[in-house]
């Protein structure tokens, strides 16, 4: 099994080989509270120490150390999202992210909003990589990630920070926390306030009359509460609200320029009991987002100006439930059922020029799953795993009114496309063997599932790189993941593991060139099921304590992936066969050092990204670039404490895939309180 | 303390994110056209092919901001669809009249809010002393050895025949191509006394019906745009002529000259391209009297 298991400092303390061997973290995102080192599969675990010591500004920061994921932020904190992809695949829908457990990925655009995590209130992060659609369906083509939010300590405690950073951003951060539970019974609750402002940079080269910086202006407010009635029974809501306005780097006759405005609200509430030795869990999330953007352009002779808005409201909401039932010492088994619903309504209006469309529709997910964990033998485990979904796609529409070449789509369109629904039967199973108490390996073969995205479906619309026409037949798209690992200890104070994988994607979404670009025309795009795509990869992880509270972390990663067949009913862009992926760096490799003690603790990491195509037809590739980030913390005194943060503190300026520059050196320094 | 504490943060929260946009009342934009000399304003009449020009003169009455400035005509054709984000804007537009009867010109100015303001030109064909007339543009005709491009020309259609299907529509045949040492490049007609030119018992020595085409003693000088600009018979009927010959010889690329077919009609071609050998082609456009 391969596992890079990041460990508190009380931990540390212990014997480090027992410790890797003997601990019981559970791994919620396995839907069966499953032991990490006993499963089949490639887990990683971020804990609390890790994320506080960590140099980041946001959550996904911390993903860039991890062997295997990719996260794409190329404007730091000035990012309008993040894209976290893993193992070689690209498309940020393709990981499924959990938030406490519930599957967060928007059935519209398939992705989730990265901003959404608080950094102050995130306990761990759990990592499952490869396929694997068994327990949760949709998205889990190439990993899962789980992240956990953090229950306060007992009594009363507060938290304030200020913080000042490069291109003249300050932010506070605020947290209050209650927590009056005890023998369990009793209550907590929690409220959390970010705010961050800044003037940000100017991500062109060129700094002509057009450009602007991206500024930042974004806040949220988590508010969690639980209560537990006994040992057996509690019941937890969650609220988070986020709201940021930023710029696109552009600025004509707007007051504010080209800008992206978004509110988002999420709410869950999970009630955990047991009856009759099963542990049940009943979740249920309501999203709610709302997404403005607004763009200006003047081409490049300044003699025509376009001025648009794009409007997306998107519901999403779920049930899920959960069983788990300890059979006896060698067998555990779990089942449960979900439901998802995903709407999404969309405007596109077209200031200057008369062109007007709105583009919408459903999609309903259905899915019921169940998995057994067995202990075969002494030095044998076994996990199999099968989930069975069924998706609906219904009152989908594309309406389209006073069109000009702006939008390239006919005049009067009015369609309502056709409902249609479909199956997915994701098997998972894996073993492992333990050769000793030190050294074991793994063998597993995992699916994954995920139908098109309601965006894809449904939206003829502008994209950054020309415009992309809906494509209503999209089919879902299905993975098969084959992985080989071993784990092992060396000198108690060294953790290897390693893995071998080879995944294979059939019916994959990719993008497709409909018409290329010419010199009036932008070019056009299509989502289609193109065909084949293999992925073979490989990837080791190290951890050496050089202390017990100085530890050395290492891992490297290589992963090819490759279009290897076009499917026949595509007459266009046969040349595909043969090309690599785009926005997926081959070869990625981490190294940092943590040092914790009482008074002061600090991380020194860096990050190699190695070359990446830009685009689909490989004909643009990105360089590869090394960075360092740095941070130490400071406690002054009965609370007190500073913070210095330096990222990219080699200032290594690297362009993204649409031409964009990086802020290059991002330093902050931050003061604050709590008892 | 505890309830001092959270309602602090509530407090401060709201302060945070509470924020009013000031917003303008919605107002249609104001449109006007320029009075200015050299500017249609109001309903009038044109030759067809005249291009004259409208000022449009628009502001936002103290709304939002002008977004788009869009004139049709005859609800079909876009002559412009300008983007723009500016509380005035002054732009000259020209349009040249069709061929309709009547031409609807509209223009619109929108603004942010998407209110507009519209006006509407009525533009009516001016009654003209000339004629209609038929323009074929490029088209090209075979010498009398080439086996895939026929010599024949029937003048009002710009149909090419070959020889054994010309001979089945005499009556149609204005024009033909043939070369040979004598004449070299040479457009004629069956009735311009061509022998030994075209073999075969389908030649035009042998025709019923053999129309005759007369044609300028010389090239015409006119210009390019001339030609192209002429959307009547007024430049047809200056050049005229009254002692034509049944040839026009020695053709040369970009020559103009005048011809007349059997039926009266009158026209101007022009000579776009020669090959120059009795197997070869020629290329020709003209216009003709309807």
């Amino acid at each position: 099994m391969s596992i890079i298991f990041i460990l508190s400092q009380n931990l540390l303390a212990q014997d480090n080989t027992k410790t890797l061997l003997l601990n019981e973290v559970v791994i919620t995102a396995s839907r069966n509270n499953s032991k990490y080192y006993e499963m089949p599969a490639s887990v990683t675990v971020i804990d609390s120490s890790y994320v506080s010591t960590f140099p980041l500004s946001t959550i996904d920061n911390l993903l860039q150390s991890i062997a295997g994921v990719y996260v794409n932020r190329s404007s730091g904190i000035y990012s309008k999202n993040a894209s976290v992809t893993m193992r070689g695949f690209n498309g940020s829908n393709r990981v499924l992210v959990l938030y406490d457990d519930l599957p967060l990925n928007q059935l519209a655009g398939g992705g989730i909003n990265w901003h959404l995590f608080n950094v102050n209130t995130t306990e761990k992060i759990e990592i499952i990589k490869g396929a694997n659609s068994s327990q949760f369906g949709n998205n889990a083509i190439s990993g899962i990630i789980n992240i956990k939010t953090q229950s306060p300590k007992p009594g009363l405690h507060f938290n304030t920070s200020m913080s000042y950073a490069s291109f003249n951003t300050y932010a506070t951060k605020n947290s209050i926390s209650y927590n009056k539970i005890k023998n369990d019974k009793g209550y907590y609750i929690t409220a959390n306030m970010f705010y961050r402002k800044g003037d940000g940079y100017y991500i062109h080269y060129e700094t002509d009359t057009t450009r602007e910086k991206l500024f930042l202006n974004e806040g949220c407010i988590e508010i969690k509460y639980k209560y537990q009635f006994n040992s057996k029974n509690s019941v937890i809501f969650h609220y988070n609200y986020y709201n940021d306005f930023r710029g696109d780097g552009t600025k004509i006759y707007e007051p504010n320029g080209g800008y992206y405005d978004d509110l988002s609200n999420m709410f869950t509430a999970s009630y955990e009991t047991e009856v009759k030795n099963f542990n049940i869990n009943v979740k249920a999330m309501f999203h709610h987002d709302l997404y403005n953007q607004r763009s200006e352009r003047l081409n490049k002779t300044g003699e025509k100006y376009k001025l648009y808005d794009v409007n997306e409201i998107t519901y999403d909401y779920m049930l899920l439930v959960n069983a788990i039932k300890q059979v006896n010492d060698k067998l555990k088994i779990n089942f449960g059922s979900d439901f998802k619903n995903g709407i999404l309504d969309g405007t596109d209006k077209y200031y200057t020029s008369t062109d007007y469309v709105e583009r919408g529709g459903n999609l309903f997910n259905f899915g019921l799953f169940a998995q057994v964990e067995s202990k075969l033998l002494t030095k044998l485990n076994l996990s199999a795993a099968c989930r069975y979904d069924r998706t609906y796609f219904y009152n989908g529409y594309l309406l389209a009114t006073g069109t000009t070449q702006e939008t390239n789509i006919p005049n009067n369109t009015n369609e309502l496309f056709e409902h249609t629904n479909w199956n997915g039967l994701s098997p998972r199973i894996g073993i492992k063997y333990f050769v000793n108490s030190r050294n074991s390996t793994f063998l597993s073969v995992s699916t994954g599932f995920t139908p098109p995205k309601l965006d894809d479906m449904v939206s003829s619309r502008k994209i950054n790189k020309g415009f992309k026409l809906a494509n209503p037949y999209l089919k879902p798209e299905n993975v098969i993941n084959f992985e080989w690992g071993t784990t092992h200890i060396l000198f108690d104070k060294l953790h290897i593991d390693n893995s071998l994988s080879f995944s294979q994607g059939r019916d994959f979404h990719y993008f497709l060139t409909i018409q290329p670009e010419t010199e009036s025309e932008p070019a056009i795009f299509q989502r289609k099921n193109i065909g084949k795509v293999n992925i073979y990869g490989y990837e080791i992880n190290a951890k050496y304590w050089i202390l017990s509270n100085l530890i050395l972390y290492a891992n490297y990663s290589f992963f090819n992936p490759t279009v290897t067949e076009i499917a026949s009913d595509i007459s266009t862009d046969k040349t595909m066969v043969g090309k690599k992926l785009n926005e997926t760096p081959f070869h990625q490799a981490f190294a940092g050092l943590s040092y914790k003690h009482k008074k002061i603790q600090g991380f020194i990491s860096s990050n190699f990204i190695g070359e990446q195509w830009a685009d689909e037809l490989n004909t643009l590739k990105l360089e590869n670039y090394f960075t360092v980030d740095a941070e130490l913390q400071y406690n002054i005194f009965k609370g007190i404490y500073i913070n210095l943060l330096i990222q990219n503190a080699l200032n290594k300026i690297y362009i993204d895939k649409k031409g964009g520059l990086c802020p290059g050196r991002f330093i902050q320094a931050e003061i604050g309180y709590r008892f | 303390m505890k309830k001092n504490l959270f309602l602090l943060l509530v407090v401060a929260i709201s302060c945070t994110f509470s924020c009013k946009k000031e917003e303008k009342t919605p107002v249609n934009p104001i449109l006007n056209l320029s009075n200015e000399t050299g500017f249609v304003f109001s309903d009038t009449t044109f030759d067809v092919g005249t291009s004259y020009k409208i000022k449009v003169i628009c502001n936002n009455n103290n709304g939002s901001n002008l977004t788009n400035l869009e004139v049709k005509l005859n609800d079909t054709i876009n002559v412009l669809n300008f983007g723009l984000n500016a509380p005035y804007l002054e732009k000259e537009v020209t349009i040249t009249k069709t061929a309709e009867e009547v031409d609807n010109v509209e223009i619109i100015i929108r603004n942010f809010d998407g209110l507009t303001a519209t006006k509407t030109l009525k533009i009516t064909k001016k009654a003209s002393p000339y004629k209609e007339i038929t323009f074929v543009e490029n088209i090209t005709i075979g010498a009398q050895n080439n086996s895939t491009i026929g010599a024949f020309l029937n003048a009002q259609t710009g149909n090419i025949y070959t020889q054994d299907d010309a001979f089945n529509n005499q009556s149609l045949i204005d024009i033909l191509y043939y070369f040979n040492t004598q004449d070299l490049n040479c457009l004629s007609s069956p009735g311009g006394n061509i022998t030994g030119i075209f073999t075969g018992s389908t030649s035009p020595e042998n025709w019923n019906i053999k129309n005759t085409t007369y044609y300028s003693r010389n090239p015409i000088n006119i210009t390019n745009d001339e030609f192209n600009n002429c959307n009547n018979d007024s430049l047809i009927i200056a050049h005229i002529f009254t002692d034509g010959g049944r040839k026009a010889k020695s053709l040369t690329i970009n020559q103009f000259w005048a011809f007349q077919t059997h039926d009266g009609k009158y026209g101007i071609m022009k000579i776009n391209n020669i090959s120059g050998t009795n197997a070869g082609t020629i290329n020709i456009s003209y216009k003709i009297q309807k």
